[in-house]
């Protein structure tokens, strides 16, 4: 017990140093690479007494190191300046919209998850069959499509011409603002409150970026599903398996899916943080009010901080999945004990 | 064979080159080396969708370098009384909301998408592939710091990094491509890296350095050409990627920006005509998908060919 | 006649044509111990595991005759299979750290196998079966061993565990396909001499596969001689001295003994005419 604790705190124990590089990164960026960072943030229309404020706040000339010890003491009390575009601190900006990407990417993954992993199973067990070359070529496509068009012609098939999903938009204007923001998450949201309409209607709106999003990533979990059983059932303990005269189904399941099992885990974990960078583009096609929409918007702005702010927060979620990922495999896997 | 049995020379006689590349017993070392990599291309060859993607590939690399021959149509040239009409024989593809020749632009703009990335390419594989053998190499120090800075990087998604990069420099071609490269060569850097050990151990490595080899000519010489193999491999896998990316950013308005053809600005700015005028933004989208599917089948084929195990 | 094999071929398809790993190999097992012996690629494997039908999907199985206690195996689909393997005969396979499933436990590897030819038995039953089997195969501590993981076992145990996962179901045949080549010497012949008590104790069959032919013949009854897919010699174990086939005498010439000290070593030379 004491020896897993201790490669889990090993494995702890890095995150604190690749933080301090995602901070250094995003002050390089904001700070450093610039020409003037003051109109980075304010903008070229500030007035003077606004640029210099701002000037001082950052304390831009003093050396280097200082600047930075200044940006982390503000990072550490959550201070990560205000947004030119919102005129609201960015922090708060980032809860109001982050939850919205989090409900998209956790729906999303769910979808991804339930159909790509069976998928996945299913090519590999008909390996060189038709059905396995069809999946093979439902996959490539998945990797090889840019997400904005398959947003764009989902919007035009979906909606437009079929007319089977509501447009763009988390809600109707119709529901917006009608049930209190408890959790941020509008499905939870409605529910708690007992609007079923609203519900419905969140969920319908839900649908098609969800569905894009969903279908990007199911088809590298097929993938990485159907290579992970392809290597797995190689091994010897699937003849003993067989020779045990249990049903192919187990067989499949029960030998084979539970040794890759932890490892598609993993998959999983990682696919959920690709969502994150999925959804930058994909908010930005449906008008869905997401920390991913808040980049591109603050990007056209070349408003700074909303920038750095929404890479930071985008970075060390990604950086903690990651973590999460590896220390699921090392407590699930019974070979790492 | 009976031939050798006799003793003699064998009798002269023309072989084919096929013969020669296929033979069992190479004469020099050349011999050997071109029959391996002929080996390599037959294997490729036996797999349809390598070829497929192999074909596609160069398709798209003639066509945008052949644009002037295939169109005569101007990219820039508006028509606004003919804007936004859909396929006809004078526009294959229709015309955009500027009344510009769609098919004409597609086929300009991929000269940009297509020199971005084989601009980044150029920048990221040389750089990745020399600083990961160093580190693996060299270990100790330069090899920890090294991993860390990879960590660092590859800790963002590759989008939103180069999009902050991107922010703080002025949007363009230059800056796009500066920013994905900068995003990009961390995994060559580590691919580079892990090969480096296993072949750092390697007996010939000892033997080399024994006759007086330095370092960097070890590395240079002998364990660089190594890693050659499923660095291209990774290479064309992530061409596809790159194509993506720069699309994204083309997308975002970070990249390449208007009036330029680029495939993913020209979707930005055709946008909101999706649901009346369909063909303005699609069509230069499934010249992407085209592009980064054609790089996908060329970089599995070659995975299957030159690292078979990695299937 | 527990297992009658008549003109048995398997071959497989490869870049170059057809491969044929087996050829026309005839042979019968009854309530005896028959060992099969070979070098690395004379088909001995193949033989044994195409009676249970566990052969890669890529191979192609021909023969006049391939029955199980008269069951026909070629035409037998898959229910027809999966009543016989396990149930009527067991494969015990040569390293337990690849032939035993890595993310279940020992135990559990054991009651799986227990149930799965016992309708209606229950988890816990398996179990405690599972850990008395253990004990047969003479494990020190079972309990301990049930809940351990493959990589958490020796060779010797892990191979002890295969041995009780495939007698669970109470077979007729064992088929033991290289069972101690992956092992230290000291443990092979503790695995040899337990495979023989519990085999003499249940009455059942055995198929001992080896390339080791001192090994064979100590244990088994009787000895088929494999080189390149045939069966070159076939002879009573007592009657091995005396084997005919120049390949066997070769092998029984090179064996080292500390009782007959030779100054050079004898190899084995061998005659294109054998692989006709």
């Amino acid at each position: 017990m004491r020896g897993r604790l201790r490669t889990l705190a090993a494995t702890g124990a890095s995150v604190p140093i690749t933080l301090v590089g995602l901070v250094l990164i995003t002050f390089l960026i904001g700070r450093v690479m610039p020409i003037d960072p003051v109109i980075a943030i304010v903008g070229d229309h500030a007035p003077p007494d606004v640029m210099q404020a701002v000037r001082d706040q950052l304390g831009l000339d003093k050396p280097l190191t200082t600047q930075f010890w200044i940006y982390v003491t503000h990072l550490a009390q959550g201070d990560m300046g205000r947004s030119v575009m919102t005129s609201h601190p960015v922090t708060e900006d980032i809860v109001q919209y982050f939850p919205a990407t989090i409900e998209l990417a956790t729906v999303a993954i769910v979808i991804a998850t339930v159909i790509g992993v069976p998928l996945g199973v299913l090519a590999a067990v008909k390996q060189r069959t038709r059905i396995d070359h069809a999946i093979r070529v439902f996959c490539l496509a998945g990797h090889s499509i840019p997400i904005f068009l398959l947003a764009l012609l989902s919007l035009l098939i979906f909606y437009a011409t079929l007319g089977w999903a509501p447009g763009t938009g988390r809600q109707d204007v119709a529901f917006e603002g009608m049930d209190p923001t408890v959790t941020g998450f509008m499905l939870i949201d409605t529910l708690l409150a007992g609007d079923w309409d609203s519900f419905h209607d969140a969920l319908a709106h839900l649908a098609q970026p969800a569905g894009v999003l969903a279908y990007f990533s199911m088809a590298y979990i097929a993938r990485m599903t159907r290579g992970f059983m392809l290597d797995a059932m190689q091994g010897e303990y699937v003849v003993t398996a067989r020779a045990k005269g249990l049903s192919a189904a187990r067989v499949i399941w029960r030998h084979v899916f539970g040794n890759i099992a932890v490892r598609l885990i993993t998959v999983l974990a990682l696919t959920y943080a690709g969502l994150l960078e999925g959804a930058v583009v994909t908010e930005t096609v449906f008008s869905w009010p997401g920390l991913g929409q808040y980049l591109t918007v603050s990007l056209l702005n070349a408003d700074m901080n909303a920038v750095l702010g929404a890479t930071l927060v985008i970075g060390v979620s990604y950086l903690l999945l990651n973590l999460v990922a590896d220390m699921l495999y090392r407590a699930l896997d019974p070979r790492s004990r | 064979m009976s031939d050798a049995a006799a003793g003699g020379p064998p009798p002269a006689r023309t072989i084919s080159w096929r013969d020669w590349l296929l033979t069992e017993t190479p004469h020099s070392r050349a011999q050997a080396a071109w029959g391996r990599r002929f080996r390599l291309w037959l294997d490729f060859r036996s797999n349809p969708l390598a070829m497929a993607g192999l074909i596609l590939a160069l398709l798209l690399v003639a066509a945008t370098l052949a644009a002037p021959l295939l169109t005569t149509q101007n990219p820039d040239a508006q028509d606004l009384a003919n804007r936004l009409s859909p396929p006809s024989w004078q526009h294959w593809f229709g015309t955009d909301e500027l009344g510009r020749d769609v098919y004409a632009r597609v086929l300009y703009g991929g000269r940009i998408t297509l020199g971005m990335v084989i601009a980044i390419v150029l920048l990221v594989a040389p750089v990745g592939l020399v600083i990961g053998c160093a580190a693996g190499y060299l270990g100790g120090l330069f090899d920890r710091v090294l991993m860390r800075v990879t960590d660092i990087f590859l800790a963002f998604p590759r989008l939103i990094l180069a999009l902050a990069f991107v922010a703080a420099i002025k949007p363009g071609i230059t800056s796009a491509i500066l920013a994905i490269a900068l995003t990009a060569w961390p995994p060559y850097a580590r691919l580079a890296r892990a090969e480096t050990l296993t072949f750092r151990k390697a007996d010939f490595v000892a033997a080399t350095k024994m006759t007086g080899a330095s370092g960097g000519r070890i590395v240079l010489r002998h364990i660089v050409p190594l890693c050659l193999s499923s660095l291209v491999v990774r290479v064309t896998l992530d061409m596809s990627s790159i194509i993506l990316t720069a699309a994204a950013l083309g997308f975002l308005g970070m990249g390449a920006q208007p009036p330029s053809p680029e495939w993913g600005a020209m979707i930005a700015t055709a946008r909101r005509f999706i649901l009346d005028h369909w063909w303005v933004p699609t069509v230069p989208g499934i010249a992407i998908f085209v592009a980064s599917l054609a790089f996908n089948l060329l970089g599995d084929g070659l995975r299957d060919v030159l690292d078979p195990k990695q299937r | 006649m527990l297992v009658q094999i008549e003109n048995l071929s398997i071959s497989f398809q490869t870049a170059h044509g057809l491969s044929h790993a087996v050829r026309n190999v005839s042979l019968t097992l009854g309530a005896e111990k028959l060992g099969i012996v070979g070098e690395s690629g004379s088909g001995k494997s193949l033989t044994a595991r195409s009676i249970l039908k566990l052969l890669p999907d890529s191979a192609i199985l021909t023969a006049d005759t391939l029955t199980f206690d008269g069951i026909d195996i070629l035409r037998a689909d898959a229910s027809a299979m999966r009543a016989i393997r396990g149930r009527r005969a067991g494969l015990v396979m040569q390293d337990p750290k690849f032939s035993l499933n890595p993310v279940m436990s020992a135990g559990q590897q054991i009651a799986e196998a227990w149930r799965a030819h016992r309708k209606n038995a229950g988890r816990r039953e398996a179990m405690s079966a599972a850990i008395d089997l253990l004990a047969q195969v003479q494990i020190r501590d079972p309990v301990r061993v049930a809940a351990a993981y493959p990589h958490e076992l020796s060779g010797g145990m892990g191979q002890r565990v295969m041995i009780a996962m495939m007698l669970a179901p109470d077979p007729e045949l064992l088929i033991a396909d290289e069972p101690t080549s992956a092992l230290d010497a000291t443990v092979q012949a503790e695995i040899l001499r337990l495979m023989e008590d519990l085999v003499a104790r249940r009455g059942m069959a055995l198929m001992l596969i080896s390339h080791d032919l001192p090994l064979v013949s100590h244990f088994c009854d009787r000895v088929a001689v494999m080189y390149a897919g045939r069966i070159v010699e076939e002879v009573a174990a007592s009657a091995l001295r005396g084997a005919t086939h120049p390949y066997t005498r070769g092998l029984l010439d090179c064996i080292p003994m500390l009782q007959h000290p030779q100054p050079r070593l004898q190899t084995l030379a061998r005659d294109p005419s054998w692989l006709a």
